[in-house]
């Protein structure tokens, strides 16, 4: 009796000890989860609400500075002259070499790079057309590095490589052609620079010659590009004088097309233009030369014979 | 026969053009240890002699002392430097500076002219176009000719010949005016012209020709008007040139063939 009766305690608390133990973390389970999933979700909204300001915010600073070296002003500059810069911070530049580094910016938005530069970064360039030159994705990637230059006494020197759009531009007559020597030389307050071809080369070079107080203030001014003046007239002379005379002689020696001409339209825009013309017309232009001549024959053959313009 | 006409020619133009070079090269062929030396001299000799430039010495100094005369030879220590070369020149007291680079396959020379800052280049390839560092020209540099042009018209001309290129086309220009006008003979009648009545925008016909049909463009020569106006303006000596035209007047003049269009034409026409 006795063993029967201490049985009966046993059985009676256990139910109630399983009961307790199974409802309890059941509840606090649900009630857990839901609480962490709206945490969770209530954080991230407030992360994409966060993160979208940023990249709001970022995206208004970005649009609010100048997008080349030609429309800088010494309180705003572009965004990839200051990331170069950024790659100096703790260097303490010459006059001549905040020069140097101005003009290299230059050359980027003219569709040229530092030859080690392009080979290390080539498989992340976009292509630029010859129709262009600048590409502010290139520009800014290229401009997150150090200038690969060498330095003698009071010159300077690099290699410059044109970018392009066409993969056969890698083989070696081709990469000769689109490669040029950048030589600065100090003469005291002056820095005469010349863009000159790779040897065996015989095709002219460019030169030019600036004065360097014109454009870097000899002050200790912070951020660097305060000290900077007269950058429109500077992008120009560069362009003008150097990269652009250089890319044309280098394009005219892979292509015949150029930047920003008729000869380097995509094809289908010469139909647009040539429906304008009459018989006549497209026989002018078929005596341009022979890529015209080519365009508009094609252009004819395709014309219906029963439109309107054909009668003209 | 013309091989032995032409060749003696050639020797002749080369003979004649890099007279005084042996002279020069005399004088530093001693120090000389390298081939782009050679096509530096060559730049001095094209400067100091057709170019009439005087050497001021070596360095990138932009002063220039007022009776610096200067020298045809090189200064000492011209070639001191492995990696390139700084030259003074002066001409018409201008300052020039040629400088020269070297790199690992070429040679990139530089000359600027310090008041303007006009700066002109050209890249050489001294293995190439130096045969020799020692002998004569056409031993050194068998195309010596040929580098010479280059180095005119890529080096020289851009920085120093330019405004005496737009004297050299104005001149000409002047002179190619004055003997036209004054040998035409068909142009002597011209000093009547002036004294002719002359309507606004109306201009002389060229070569002298006889002003036929010009009443067509002088109201005053019309039929009617200058019929009728003839008597009351008998005194003016200007209008006796268009007497003789008065018996065509009563019957009016058909329009001028020069005035109207050619038969036929387009103006979209391509021929």
């Amino acid at each position: 009796m006795t063993d029967t009766k201490a049985k009966s305690p046993d059985t009676a608390e256990a139910p109630a000890a399983t009961s307790a133990s199974s409802s309890r973390p059941t509840v606090s389970t649900a009630e857990a989860d839901a609480s962490a999933a709206d945490r969770l979700n209530r954080e991230t909204a407030a992360n994409d609400v966060g993160k979208r300001q940023r990249e709001q915010q970022v995206n208004e600073k970005e649009e609010e500075l100048p997008l080349c070296l030609e429309y800088a002003t010494p309180s705003s500059v572009p965004l990839h002259l200051q990331q170069l810069l950024q790659q100096y911070k703790n260097t303490r530049l010459s006059s001549a070499e905040l020069l140097l580094l101005l003009i290299y910016t230059v050359a980027l938005e003219s569709g040229f790079v530092e030859n080690e530069s392009y080979v290390e970064k080539r498989s992340l360039l976009k292509p630029v057309p010859s129709i262009g030159c600048f590409h502010i994705y290139n520009v800014r990637l290229l401009s997150r590095q150090r200038v690969n230059y060498t330095k003698d006494d009071t010159n300077f020197r690099m290699l410059l490589r044109l970018m392009l759009d066409n993969s056969s531009m890698e083989e070696p007559a081709a990469i000769y052609t689109l490669q040029s020597h950048l030589f600065a030389v100090v003469l005291g307050d002056l820095m005469m620079v010349t863009l000159s071809p790779v040897a065996p080369s015989t095709e002219p070079g460019f030169s030019v010659c600036l004065p360097i107080g014109r454009y870097v203030l000899n002050v200790q001014l912070e951020p660097i590009h305060q000290r900077f003046r007269k950058l429109y007239e500077l992008s120009l002379q560069l362009r003008q004088k150097l990269f652009q005379p250089m890319r044309a002689q280098q394009l005219l020696l892979l292509k015949p097309h150029m930047h920003p001409s008729l000869l380097g339209l995509p094809v289908e825009l010469y139909d647009k233009i040539f429906a304008h013309l009459n018989n006549n017309q497209l026989n002018i232009v078929a005596n341009v030369n022979k890529q015209l001549r080519q365009y508009s024959n094609q252009f004819k053959e395709r014309r219906p014979r029963g439109s309107m313009t054909y009668l003209l | 026969m013309e091989p032995a006409t032409a060749k003696p020619g050639s020797e002749k133009l080369n003979s004649d053009f890099f007279y005084g070079w042996d002279l020069l090269f005399k004088t530093v062929e001693s120090i000389i240890d390298k081939k782009s030396d050679i096509l530096i001299v060559l730049a001095h000799f094209l400067l100091t002699k057709h170019y009439k430039f005087r050497c001021v010495g070596i360095g990138d100094d932009k002063t220039l002392p007022e009776d610096e005369v200067g020298s045809e030879l090189l200064p000492d220590h011209w070639n001191g430097d492995n990696t390139k070369y700084s030259l003074r020149y002066v001409h018409n007291k201008v300052l020039y500076l040629l400088l020269g680079h070297i790199t690992e396959d070429a040679l990139i020379i530089n000359l600027l002219d310090i008041n303007t800052k006009n700066v002109s280049n050209i890249c050489v390839t001294p293995e190439t176009l130096v045969a020799a560092v020692k002998g004569g020209i056409t031993t050194t540099m068998p195309t010596a000719t040929d580098i010479v042009d280059r180095f005119r018209k890529e080096l020289c001309d851009p920085v120093f010949t330019g405004n005496s290129r737009e004297a050299t086309t104005q001149t000409q220009v002047n002179t190619e005016r004055t003997p036209a006008s004054t040998s035409d003979p068909l142009r002597i009648g011209e000093p009547r012209r002036p004294g002719s009545f002359m309507p606004h925008g109306f201009q002389p016909r060229p070569f002298g020709f006889p002003d036929v049909g010009r009443g067509d463009l002088d109201p005053l020569g019309r039929g009617s008007g200058n019929l009728l106006s003839f008597p009351g303006r008998s005194g003016l000596a200007r209008f006796d040139p268009f007497n003789p035209l008065s018996p065509r007047n009563p019957s009016g003049m058909a329009p001028n063939p020069d005035h109207l269009p050619p038969p036929h034409w387009n103006p979209d026409y391509y021929m």
